[in-house]
Parts: structure tokens; sequence; C-alpha cells
């Protein structure tokens, strides 16, 4: 049950950083800047849960942004977090998740991956202009210089929930 | 050469195997499961515009009386100009009535109005949309025309039980018939995406050559009610610039929208009367 737990309180705290973000997003919509901060979902629910766990935490996670977004997109982040979320647990255990520097690096690079996977796919289904690519890169500049400080408190308040329900002793188990 | 072990890309074949049965689930499963992660979503923005609501109450409250005396004042000016305005507007619409009797015109589309809260806004590179606080439970209809004081918002893409989601006129999927207002021929406008720090912008693609537009004197462009979204008359935007388009044979240029339209509070959805 503590593995069902500790996965159910990662699908939380990404459901609550997707409406943090939302939320920010919603308050700056007459500037160009958009936070997509996608990256630091997938790379505690990596390291510290089973496959089985990690996948239906990415795909529960995947499913709620992809609903959010228009339906033009399909299952985009639900297909990228579960493909992401695959090769980082595949390469797990050459990574220290128990400081904040390699999560930090992994999750920029996650959501750098993201961010143009986006505008590739998008750009894919539309004609290219300069607009886009200047909005595009916008975001992806403000996303990744917010992220490293975002990160720092979204993998600590993380660690912290899963002290506090008692649901770390099987940490690294698996 | 290291030895290939399959046992090692364990997740990545079973991630692969979990795909191809993702993609073998039929598309209302999709469907039904976009829907209920979207219908699960909606108290959050909807308690989140409660609060903001709340907020701005307790904001308001915090006025002086004489303050809400002078604006009590205001609105009674305000209230007589659009009661005379609104009585006009009766004695307008009876005299369409009579001269399309006369001249036995079909009648124009009515729409019921229907106004909504904005409870979220999403603008950005990949999609400019935009969430409204009503959905089925108000009668809203994929497809139907939302509008502003200042003109045109988009179009309403998809409707969830108690929420709407918008997309914007500045979405370059949007694409709706218009005319300019001194002219009556019919051209596309297509939203463009927002500029860095620049006003909303739109596009026209198949201007007349004989139409001139200036920086001083900007051509008004206006909907047109062939698309059975909006009606008539409705701001879209407005044109300062046009020059030779790529065919050659027609005119394109920007379309200047209401810098509103990126921080917009409450919309007004039309829903045709003929819907109900």
């Amino acid at each position: 049950m503590t593995a069902l737990y500790r996965l159910l309180l990662l699908v939380g705290c990404n459901l609550v950083l997707f409406c943090l973000s939302g939320l920010i997003n919603h308050a700056l919509s007459g500037l160009p800047i958009y936070w997509l901060l996608v990256g630091p979902m997938l790379i505690l629910p990596a390291a510290y849960l089973s496959y089985k766990g990690m996948l239906l935490c990415l795909l529960l996670t995947g499913l709620w942004i992809d609903a959010s977004i228009p339906n033009q997109l399909g299952g985009f982040f639900t297909f990228n977090l579960l493909i992401i979320g695959s090769l980082l647990y595949r390469y797990r255990k050459r990574f220290h998740f128990e400081h904040n520097f390699h999560p930090i690096m992994l999750a920029m690079a996650a959501n750098a991956y993201f961010i143009v996977a986006l505008s590739i796919w998008t750009l894919w289904h539309s004609s290219w202009n300069l607009e886009f690519a200047i909005l595009a890169l916008i975001s992806l500049v403000a996303s990744q210089l917010i992220l490293p400080l975002l990160a720092i408190w979204f993998f600590s308040f993380q660690r912290c929930l899963i002290q506090h329900f008692q649901l770390a002793e099987t940490l690294h188990a698996d | 050469m290291a030895k290939f072990h399959l046992g090692n890309y364990k997740p990545i074949i079973a991630l692969g195997l979990f795909l191809l049965c993702w993609w073998l689930v039929p598309l209302f499963v999709k469907s039904f499961l976009r829907l209920s992660f979207n219908e699960i979503q909606a108290p959050f923005w909807n308690t989140k515009a409660q609060l903001d609501d709340l907020a701005n109450f307790w904001a308001q409250r915090n006025h002086s009386k004489t303050e809400l005396i002078q604006a009590g004042r205001e609105m009674a000016r305000q209230k007589a100009y659009y009661q005379y305005y609104a009585q006009l507007n009766q004695q307008l619409e009876a005299e369409i009535e009579r001269l399309e009797a006369i001249l036995k015109l079909p009648s124009q589309r009515d729409y019921r109005h229907e106004v909504a809260r904005v409870i979220k806004r999403d603008l950005n590179a990949w999609w400019q949309t935009m969430e409204i606080r009503k959905g089925h439970n108000y009668g809203i209809e994929k497809g139907a025309g939302v509008i502003f004081a200042g003109g045109v918002v988009g179009k309403v893409i998809e409707v969830y039980a108690f929420t709407s989601r918008v997309e914007l006129i500045t979405s370059p999927n949007f694409r709706v018939a218009a005319t300019f207002e001194a002219d009556q021929r019919p051209i596309i406008y297509q939203g463009q995406r927002q500029t860095a720090l620049g006003d909303p912008l739109g596009r026209v693609d198949n201007v007349p050559q004989d139409l001139i537009a200036q920086s001083n004197r900007p051509l008004k462009l206006i909907t047109t009610d062939y698309g059975d979204t909006f009606p008539a008359g409705l701001k879209i935007g407005s044109v300062s610039w046009l020059e030779i388009g790529r065919t050659g044979i027609f005119q394109a240029g920007s379309v200047q929208l209401d810098p509103r339209l990126l921080k917009l509070d409450e919309v007004t959805v039309l829903i045709p009367l003929s819907i109900e």
C-alpha cells in the first residue's frame, strides 16, 4: 500500500504544480511570457517508483494536462511524459536523486525537450512564421530561467510530503 | 563489445507495448477519459473564479460611502442614456420587421446572449484559448460565437458540463468571413499570434485592390452573417495598412485587435435561437 500512496502523492504534487503554473499563466496573459513547467513532474516518479507505478503516475499526469489544452494536440503530453519517464527510469542508477543538482538538470533538459517537441508538433500542423518562433523562444527562455528555483521548491515539497506521510522507507527498493 | 541483454531494455519494451495498447484503445474511450479529466479539473478553476469574485467584493466594500454615491449617480446617468437607446433599438427592430414583411425577406438570425465569466486564460505560442464558467448547463453549444464590449472574442470549441473552452480570435486556427464597414464584399479574417509585447493581431488576405487603408483613416473590419456564428456588423478590428498579397491579385494586411482581448474577465456567448 505504501507504494500506491507514494504514487498518489506524487500525482497530487504534479497536479499542484500544474494548477499553480496555470494560475500564473492566467495572470500573465497580457504578456508574451508563458511558463510551461512539465519537466519536474517526471523526475521523482522515475526515481522513487516502480516501473508500473511510474507509468501510472505519468499517465494520470499526462491525461490531466492533455485534458486542459485544446484537443487538436491529441495526447501529446501523455505520450511524451511516458517516453521520457521510461528513458529516465532506464538510466536512473546513474543519477543522484538524494540531492537537487541532478534532478534539476534533468528537469531542465526534459522541460526544454517538451517545449521544443511541442513547437515542432505545432509547426508540423501549421505553417512557419516568425511570431511563433519568437513566442516559443520567449517561453523556452522564461521557463528555463524560472525552472531551477521552482524545481528546488518542488522536489523539496515532494520529499517533505513523502517523509511526512512516512512513505520513504521503500525508496529505491524497486 | 558489450553484450546485449534484453532484460536491460525491459522498461522500453514495456513502454512500447503499453503505447501500442493505448493506440488500439477505441476513440470513444479516449474521449471519455479526456472528458472525465476535464470535468475533474473544472471545480478547481470554478473555485478560483469564485474566490476572485469574493476578493473583488471585499475590495469594493472598502470604498467610502461618498465614492459609492458618486458611482450610483454615474450609473443612473448611464442607465438613462441606455434606456433611451433601448427604446430606439426597439423602434428600429420593429421597422426592420415591417420592412422584411413588405419585401418578403427572410428574417435575420436571432441569438440568445449568455454572459459568462472567464475562469482561465491560456494564451501562448501553441494555443490561444480561454475557459468560461458556463457549459451544457446553460445550453452552450460547440461553434457558438463569443463577443465582448469591444467586438468579437472567438468561438466555442469544446463544451463540458459546467465550463466551455473558447478559441480566441488571435489563434491562427480561427477563420471567419468578414467585410469592411464601408464595403459589402466578403473577405477572410484569420488570427495571428501575439507579437512580443505587442497588441493582438489578425490578418486579412483577399482584400480587393480598390480599397485603401491609411493609418489616420483605418478601415473598420466587421463580421458578416455568412457563417451563422456571428450576426453581421460586430467589430473585429481595424486595418491601417494594406499591401499587395502573395497572389498579386488581392491585398493583404494586419488587423489590429482590441488590446483588452488578452485580459478579458467577462464575455457573452451568442447562442442561435434555432439550436434551442
